[in-house]
C-alpha cells in the first residue's frame, strides 16, 4: 500500500498534468526574468529571458505593472486557452498561465448549441411575422375582392333594371306609333320619347363597355384637333335647356384666353364633362351648376360646381370606385359607372379627377389634362373643300347618315358596302381619302387598307370601328391607316379628322 | 512601438470575430463559431505622420449581460467598437446596454457603433432613421459588412481618429 506521501505526489503530478501551470517572472518593462513550466504547451517555447513578452502575449498590452488581474479563457499562441493570473511580486511581476482548453471546449459546445438555437428561433419568429403580414394582406385583398364582387352583383342586378326601363319605354312608344289614328303632336311626342330612351340606353351600353375596356387596359385615347370654343358652345347648348327644365341655371365661365384649337380626345373629354355636368344637374334641386374652363401651359383645366347637397366625407373614397352606387340612393337613374369611368378617363388623359366641397354648399369636381395648342391654320381647313371621300361601311344606315353629313361639310362622297364595291368606286373616282370600317361583314377592313397601300395609294386612310380595343387600333395602324376613330363619332370630329389626314398627306 | 488596446463588443453572433478576421487577415468564413473568452489579435498600421502603431484588438465573447468579468477584459482599453447585427433589431438594444455598463462602471471611452451584415439588404431590421437618430445625438454609427468588407477598414480608422482626438 502506497504511503500518504506517495499518494500526495501522484495527486500533485495529476493536477500539474491537468492544469499545466507555467510561470513567467517579469520585470516592470515586461522583460522575462525566468520561465518555470511548459511554455511550449501555450506556444511560448521560443521565449527566452530578457525578451519583452508582450509581442508574443498581446493580452498584456494595456496592463500596468501594478495591476493584479485574473483573465480567464484567453487564447494563447498555441491556440489553447489559458487562465491568466497577473500580479505584482515585489519589484517584479508574476504571470501564471494555467490550461483552460478543456473548459473552453466544453463551454464552446454548450454555448454554440444555445446560440444556434436562439438564431433558429429568431428565424422562425421572422418567418412567422412574415407569414402573419402576408396572411393579413391576403385577408385584406379577399375583403376587397368580396366588396368588388358584392358591388358587381349589385351593379348587375341594378343594370337589368336600368336596361329594362328605357327598353320598355321604347317598345311602348313603338306600339303607340302603330295606332293609325295618332295626330302629328302625338307622333312627335312618341318619337321624342323613343329617341330619349334610346339615347339613355346607348349611354348605358357605352358605360358598361368602357368600364370593361378600362378594366383590361384596352381603352386607348385618340387625340384630335378640337375647337375648344365650339366644344364650350356645344356643352352650353346641351345643358342650358336641361337645367332650365329642372328649375336650375347652367353657367359657363371661360377663365382667361382660350386657344381656338387644342389637341385632345374630344370624345372622351365630352364624355367626362357630360357626366360631371349631368350629375350636377341630376342631384341639384335648387341653384345652379357651373362649368369653368381655363387653359394654361398647354393644360386644359375644367371644374364643375353645383349647389346640390354635397358628398359626405365618408363616401368620397368610394365615389370613384366602379359599380359604386352611393349617388343612386335617392332613386335617381344611373348604373354607378359614370364617375368611375370619368376618373379613369381623366387619368388616361394625364390628369386626376378631384372632388372638393363648394364654399357655401355643394360639390366641385375638377381636373387638368394636357391639351397642347394646335395651329390656327387648321381652322381654315374645316370644310371639305371639294375633297373626295370614299366611305366603306357595311351598315346602310351609317352610310346614308354620313354620306349626308360629309356632303354637307363640303366633301364629295362615294360609298361602298364591301371590298369589291370599294375597289369599283376607287377605280372610278380615285378618292383623296378613304374611310374604312374595320369590321365589314365578310371582309376585313384591315385587308382593304393593306391592299390599298400595296397598290400605291399614298393618300389618307381613316379607319373607324365601334371597338376601342388596343389590339384593333394597332391592327389598323399597322395595316397602313393614318388615324383610328371610335364610333360613335361626332360629325365635327369626323370632318376634323378627315381634314387632318388630308393636310398631313398634302404637307408630307 | 506605440501600442493601443481596443475591444470589440456586442451580442452573440453579431459578427465581431468576422470583423476582426476581415480587418486583420482580410478573410471571411460563412461558418458561425461561437467565441468563448477572449482572443487578442494584433495589427500594425501606419499613422498619418508615418509612425507605426500596434493595435491589440480584443475580440471578447458575445454577451447580452455586462458581467464583472466582461468589464475586466476591457481594462486598459483605449476605445472600443460596439457591434449590432442589422438583421436582428434586439442586438442594437443589447449593444446600447453594454455601452451603458462600460460608461457607468468603467470609463467614458471613445467608441464607434457598427451595424454589421449591411450586405443583407432585404433583411435589415435596424433602419436608417434609427441610425440617423443616434448620429444626431453625436454618436458615430456605420453600416458595415464583414462578408464584403464594406466600411470595415473605415470603422477602425474612425475609431483610431477618435482615440487621438
Amino acid at each position: 500500500m502506497a504511503s500518504p506521501l506517495t499518494v500526495a505526489r501522484q495527486v500533485r503530478r495529476i493536477l500539474l498534468d491537468q492544469v499545466k501551470p507555467c510561470l513567467f517572472l517579469l520585470d516592470r518593462e515586461f522583460h522575462i526574468l525566468l520561465i518555470d513550466g511548459d511554455a511550449d504547451y501555450f506556444g511560448y517555447g521560443d521565449l527566452r529571458p530578457g525578451v519583452d513578452c508582450r509581442d508574443a502575449m498581446p493580452f498584456l498590452y494595456g496592463l500596468s505593472p501594478m495591476d493584479a488581474i485574473h483573465l480567464p479563457l484567453v487564447e494563447t499562441a498555441s491556440g489553447r486557452a489559458a487562465d491568466i493570473l497577473f500580479a505584482p511580486m515585489g519589484e517584479n511581476q508574476s504571470l501564471l498561465l494555467t490550461d483552460a482548453s478543456r473548459e473552453r471546449a466544453g463551454r464552446q459546445v454548450v454555448q454554440q448549441q444555445a446560440n444556434e438555437l436562439r438564431l433558429v428561433h429568431k428565424q422562425q419568429q421572422k418567418l412567422m411575422d412574415g407569414l402573419r403580414v402576408e396572411r393579413d394582406e391576403l385577408a385584406r385583398r379577399h375583403r376587397e375582392a368580396e366588396e368588388l364582387s358584392r358591388m358587381k352583383s349589385g351593379f348587375i342586378a341594378g343594370l337589368s333594371h336600368e336596361f329594362r326601363t328605357p327598353l320598355t319605354g321604347i317598345l311602348g312608344h313603338i306600339d303607340l306609333l302603330r295606332d293609325p289614328k295618332h295626330d302629328q303632336e302625338t307622333l312627335a311626342e312618341n318619337v321624342h320619347s323613343i329617341e330619349s330612351n334610346a339615347t339613355h340606353l346607348l349611354s348605358l351600353v357605352d358605360n358598361v363597355l368602357d368600364q370593361a375596356s378600362l378594366e383590361v387596359g384596352q381603352l386607348v385615347l385618340h387625340p384630335v384637333p378640337t375647337r375648344l370654343t365650339a366644344f364650350c358652345r356645344e356643352i352650353e347648348a346641351m345643358f342650358t335647356p336641361l337645367a332650365r327644365q329642372r328649375g336650375l341655371e347652367f353657367r359657363l365661365h371661360r377663365r382667361g384666353e382660350l386657344p381656338e384649337w387644342v389637341e385632345i380626345d374630344l370624345t372622351r373629354l365630352r364624355q367626362v364633362v357630360i357626366n360631371l355636368v349631368g350629375n350636377g344637374i341630376k342631384y341639384t334641386d335648387t341653384g345652379f351648376v357651373a362649368l369653368i374652363v381655363a387653359w394654361a401651359k398647354n393644360r386644359l383645366q375644367m371644374s364643375v360646381s353645383d349647389t346640390g347637397p354635397g358628398i359626405p366625407k365618408a363616401a368620397r373614397e368610394r365615389i370613384f370606385l366602379p359599380f359604386h352606387r352611393e349617388l343612386n340612393t335617392s332613386g335617381r337613374q344611373g348604373a354607378g359607372l359614370g364617375l368611375a369611368i370619368s376618373a379613369q378617363l381623366v387619368g388616361l388623359m394625364g390628369g386626376r379627377l378631384r372632388l372638393a366641397d363648394r364654399p357655401g354648399g355643394g360639390s366641385v369636381f375638377g381636373f387638368a389634362v394636357p391639351a397642347p395648342q394646335v395651329g390656327t391654320a387648321l381652322a381654315a381647313r374645316q370644310d371639305g373643300a371639294g375633297h373626295r371621300v370614299l366611305l366603306v361601311d357595311d351598315s346602310p344606315d351609317i352610310r346614308m347618315l354620313f354620306l349626308r353629313i360629309l356632303r354637307k361639310a363640303g366633301f364629295v362622297v362615294d360609298s361602298a358596302a364591301d371590298e369589291p364595291e370599294a375597289w369599283q368606286r376607287f377605280e372610278e373616282h380615285r378618292p383623296d381619302v378613304v374611310l374604312v370600317d374595320l369590321y365589314l361583314k365578310e371582309w376585313e377592313g384591315t385587308g382593304l387598307i393593306k391592299r390599298l397601300r400595296a397598290r400605291g395609294f399614298t393618300s389618307g386612310v381613316v379607319a373607324w370601328s365601334a371597338s376601342s380595343l388596343r389590339q384593333d387600333v394597332q391592327r389598323a395602324m399597322s395595316a397602313g391607316a393614318d388615324l383610328y376613330l371610335v364610333k360613335p363619332v361626332e360629325p365635327a370630329v369626323l370632318c376634323a379628322a378627315l381634314n387632318e389626314v388630308l393636310h398631313r398627306r398634302i404637307a408630307g | 512601438m506605440d501600442t493601443r488596446k481596443i475591444c470589440i463588443l456586442g451580442d452573440f453572433a453579431v459578427g465581431k470575430t468576422s470583423l476582426v478576421a476581415r480587418y486583420v487577415h482580410n478573410e471571411f468564413s460563412e461558418r458561425y463559431y461561437t467565441s468563448i473568452g477572449v482572443r487578442v489579435d494584433t495589427k500594425i498600421i501606419g499613422l498619418p505622420d508615418g509612425s507605426p502603431l500596434k493595435l491589440a484588438i480584443w475580440d471578447i465573447a458575445g454577451t447580452d449581460t455586462p458581467t464583472e468579468l466582461f468589464l475586466r477584459y476591457l481594462r486598459g482599453a483605449a476605445g472600443y467598437l460596439l457591434v449590432a447585427d442589422g438583421t436582428r433589431a434586439e442586438t442594437l438594444a443589447r449593444a446600447l446596454q453594454l455601452r451603458e455598463a462600460v460608461e457607468s462602471q468603467l470609463a467614458l471611452l471613445p467608441f464607434v457603433g457598427l451595424v454589421n451584415k449591411a450586405d443583407l439588404r432585404g433583411e435589415q431590421e435596424i433602419h436608417q432613421d434609427r441610425i440617423a437618430t443616434m448620429r444626431e445625438a453625436g454618436e458615430i454609427w456605420l453600416a458595415v459588412s464583414a462578408r464584403t468588407g464594406e466600411n470595415v477598414d473605415n470603422a477602425f480608422s474612425v475609431l483610431l481618429a477618435s482615440l487621438s482626438g
